[in-house]
């Protein structure tokens, strides 16, 4: 066969462009993009519509004229408001902390069990698989004084019964301890598969060189943590500082004012009050200040990565 | 070109599963008449006109309160079905979130229900926004023999229906407040004779709230002490009370409130909390009446106190709703020896009020939902509410004596409830803020409000600085009292009571 009748393949037509890397991609998020879109930016816009504009649903105002930055001036002046983030930064502080230590350490400690890890980390799921809402009603009832388990327990070791959920002193507390009991469990075991994904080399090479335990520590195992335990971190707070499910079952916000965090603030505002404008300015003043704080938690995350990224 | 003869082809075959499927979800059309053909000579049939269309499927949607009675509620709506051929569908809600679900739904005009249920709070806002139809016409077109309109009790009508001279709903559930006690307890004679010297008065039902207090203090039991001569091994309470953040709290406490001439909105708009007399009215509760209360009363709803009842805990409530008496005298059956009665609360100045149905603005079959409003506010339908415990509006079965004769169980706190209602219309006791606009949002700020009082989180000054503030917050100033109706020289009467224990039914 001569050079003239052996062609290569495709010969003779027009070469085809293949699609470049950033459509392909493109394409691929459209259709997720389309439901954020739909669900999450056209209400944010119209949020902030709203947040610009005098609006009482349930008056003769109805959607009112644009008042700029009044609903914003009103929120910054509310006290209620102030009393509001103050306790759900209280909240976010108290109940995150407690769960970042105690899930670290039930990592460490089921990282190092031999036999049913399997099982144990079935178990950790189930009260994360429970309904907030359902789950907070038993809390309530076994944290009731007259006839609650907690008392029970309390009364069989000769200490004092509480009003664990009518004290204002201790009702925030109570409300901890049930965040901790549902969400540590989400801490554990992002950070278990966290160290157990790490790699061996690292940790082989500092057992010869005779490094400590807290060494080990120290210098390998949690700075090679970090993205994770930073992920965690932010996603935890965030969730923490948007409590609402396990306001309404167990306090309504009560006794008084003393578990009214932002979100149920919010609910009260939007859905009892029907001030609309209100509550959006003060949700978009709370999602402002929640992306500012992920940017700024997430910051030097993102600069290891890109660094890592750069260098492979 | 494969690849775009491929897309193509892929775009037709999901057209036409779309198509197809479309297809086999509508209805099929129906098959072409027959072709006939004559015979020569023969003339055709007249033929007969076609059928009218079948009527428009009618579907009511009614919401109503979660958990309260729902089978009688669907027992009523299915004999509806059957009656009239239209469907009934019964949305239940729970109180917590009836308010805000409704209102949703009526401000935006979805028409998803056709009837709604309005608490008293609420009545005045609904109306004035424009969310129910006004009922007048309605009822001046009915057949008054049908709906026994007079027969509702009138303190009811006023306090629930009536709004700027129209009628807005009609009532279907009573929660109307009075009072329970253990009578075995307070008829015991050594407690008896204990209370009179200790107190210098005999021990009965109080009269007054200083007397309630006097009562709770009495019968506060420690483990070791006696009670009925007996030794008591758990804590006893001599009182229930409703002190959490729910919206019984505000009941409680404006129950006290009004026997003090105090009321949350004075006649002249602004709110009344900070009145001498009002703070008077809260201080008595927080300090003379909470301190003998269970613990758990400052998480309390009213069925923990129907509970602390039932466990025999607690000696007495405060004002509570009389509707619970089914409940409460269950604790004859769970402590031995014990006998529940009905009374009224003291002063007999309570809320009056009901569970009220209201046909809204933008209900898609106003006919029909009327029918239907009859039918469940009607004697027929009440009678077997009232049967079943259900607290009802209608004088007629309340003061049946036939009807009340072995119905102690279901039927046993009706005498009280008339008595609160014959109190109400004698004394014109219509608190203002049952005209209020604004009443739906205040009621909600009552709960925060009171419930900070009683838990100490604010002082009792300062919480109902805090509650007046909230009030002229949503009235923007001054509250407006559409009350004119009640004619220009309409005052509350001085109305000094004393409750007549022989219209009791007993054990």
């Amino acid at each position: 066969m001569d050079e003239a009748t052996e062609k290569a393949p495709g010969a003779g037509r027009k070469p085809k462009r293949a699609m470049s890397d950033n459509l392909y991609a493109v394409l691929l998020i459209t259709p997720a993009s389309i439901i954020i879109l739909f669900f999450a930016l056209f209400p944010l816009l119209y949020a902030i519509n709203l947040s610009l504009r005098h609006v009482d649903l349930t008056s003769a105002v109805g959607i009112g004229p644009y008042v700029g930055l009044e609903n914003f001036r009103f929120a910054l002046n509310d006290k209620f408001f102030w009393q509001a983030a103050r306790r759900t930064i209280i909240f976010a502080i108290g109940a995150v902390t407690s769960e970042m230590v105690l899930g670290i350490a039930i990592a460490f400690l089921l990282n190092q069990l031999k036999w049913f890890q399997g099982i144990v980390r079935s178990l950790l799921i189930l009260p994360l698989a429970a309904a907030p809402a359902a789950v907070g009603l038993v809390w309530r009832y076994m944290y009731h004084p007259d006839f609650g388990v907690y008392n029970g327990i309390m009364s069989m070791l000769g200490l004092p019964e509480r009003n664990w959920l009518g004290d204002v002193d201790l009702v925030m507390p109570s409300v901890i301890v049930f965040d901790i009991w549902q969400w540590t469990p989400f801490v554990a075991l992002i950070v278990l598969a966290g160290l157990q994904s790490l790699p061996k080399e690292p940790f082989e090479a500092a057992e010869l060189d005779g490094a400590s335990t807290w060494q080990v520590l120290r210098r390998l195992t949690f700075p090679m943590l970090a993205p994770v335990l930073t992920l965690v971190f932010v996603l935890r707070t965030i969730d923490a500082i948007r409590l609402y499910d396990a306001i309404v079952s167990l306090t309504h916000g009560g006794p008084g004012t003393a578990t009214e965090t932002l979100t149920y603030y919010l609910y009260r505002l939007g859905m009892k009050f029907f001030r609309l404008d209100q509550a959006s300015a003060i949700s978009l003043l709370f999602l402002y200040v929640t992306i500012i704080f992920t940017a700024v938690a997430l910051r030097s995350m993102m600069r290891a990565q890109a660094e890592r990224a750069r260098r492979a | 070109m494969k690849t775009k003869v491929s897309k193509l082809v892929a775009v037709m075959v999901v057209l036409g599963m779309l198509v197809a499927g479309l297809a086999a979800c509508g209805t099929p059309a129906p098959p072409p008449p027959p072709v006939e053909t004559l015979a020569p000579g023969e003339t055709p049939e007249p033929t007969t006109p076609p059928p009218p269309p079948p009527p428009e499927e009618v579907t009511i949607t009614w919401a109503t309160i979660a958990g309260f009675y729902t089978d009688w509620a669907e027992e009523v709506a299915r004999e509806f079905e059957e009656e009239t051929g239209w469907n009934v569908e019964v949305v239940d809600i729970d109180f917590s979130q009836l308010y805000e679900k409704q209102v949703i739904e009526m401000v935006g005009g979805t028409g998803a229900y056709d009837i709604i249920t309005y608490d008293v709070g609420w009545k005045a806002e609904f109306a004035n926004s424009g969310y129910l139809l006004a009922l007048d016409d309605y009822i001046a077109a009915s057949d008054p023999e049908e709906i026994q309109f007079e027969d509702i009790h009138p303190a009811l009508v006023e306090a629930s229906c009536n709004w700027k001279g129209n009628t807005w709903g009609l009532p279907f559930y009573t929660f109307t407040m009075g009072y329970f006690y253990r009578c075995d307890l307070f008829e015991d004679p050594g407690e008896m004779a204990a209370f009179e010297a200790e107190y210098g008065y005999p021990l009965d039902v109080p009269q007054d709230y200083e007397q309630l207090a006097d009562i709770a203090e009495f019968f506060r039991r420690q483990p070791g002490d006696t009670l009925k001569g007996e030794a008591v091994t758990d804590e006893f309470y001599g009182i229930g009370l409703m002190a959490g953040r729910f919206p019984h709290v505000q009941d409680e406490m404006m129950s006290i409130a009004w026997t003090y001439d105090e009321d949350l909105i004075k006649d002249d708009g602004t709110p009344g909390t900070t009145e001498p007399g009002f703070l008077d009215a809260v201080h008595l509760y927080v300090d003379e009446l909470l301190p003998y209360a269970p613990p758990g009363a400052l998480t309390s709803a009213y069925d923990e106190v129907v509970g602390q009842m039932r466990q025999g805990l607690i000696a007495q409530t405060a004002a509570f709703y009389l509707d619970q008496w089914p409940n409460m005298v269950k604790t004859e059956d769970e402590v031995p020896g014990s006998e529940i009665c009905a009374a009224t609360a003291p002063g007999a100045h309570t809320w009056v009020g009901a569970l009220t149905l209201g046909m809204t603005a933008d209900g898609k079959h106003p006919d029909e939902t009327w029918e239907f409003l009859k039918w469940i506010t009607g004697p027929e339908a009440q009678r077997k509410f009232a049967e079943g415990g259900g607290s009802t509006c209608r004088v007629s079965i309340l003061t049946d004596e036939e009807f009340l004769e072995g119905r102690r169980l279901a039927a046993g706190a009706f005498p009280a409830l008339m008595e609160v209602l014959d109190h109400a219309s004698e004394c014109n006791f219509y608190p203002n803020y049952y005209y209020v606009p604004q009443g739906g949002k205040i009621y909600d700020e009552e709960t925060a409000w009171f419930s900070s009082a009683t838990s100490g989180e604010y002082s009792v000054e300062e919480a109902m600085a805090n509650l007046a503030e909230a009030i002229e917050r949503h009235c923007d100033g001054p509250c407006e009292i559409p009350n004119d109706h009640l004619g220009a020289d309409y005052s509350p009467v001085p109305c000094p009571y004393t409750f007549d224990k022989s219209v009791q039914m007993r054990k």
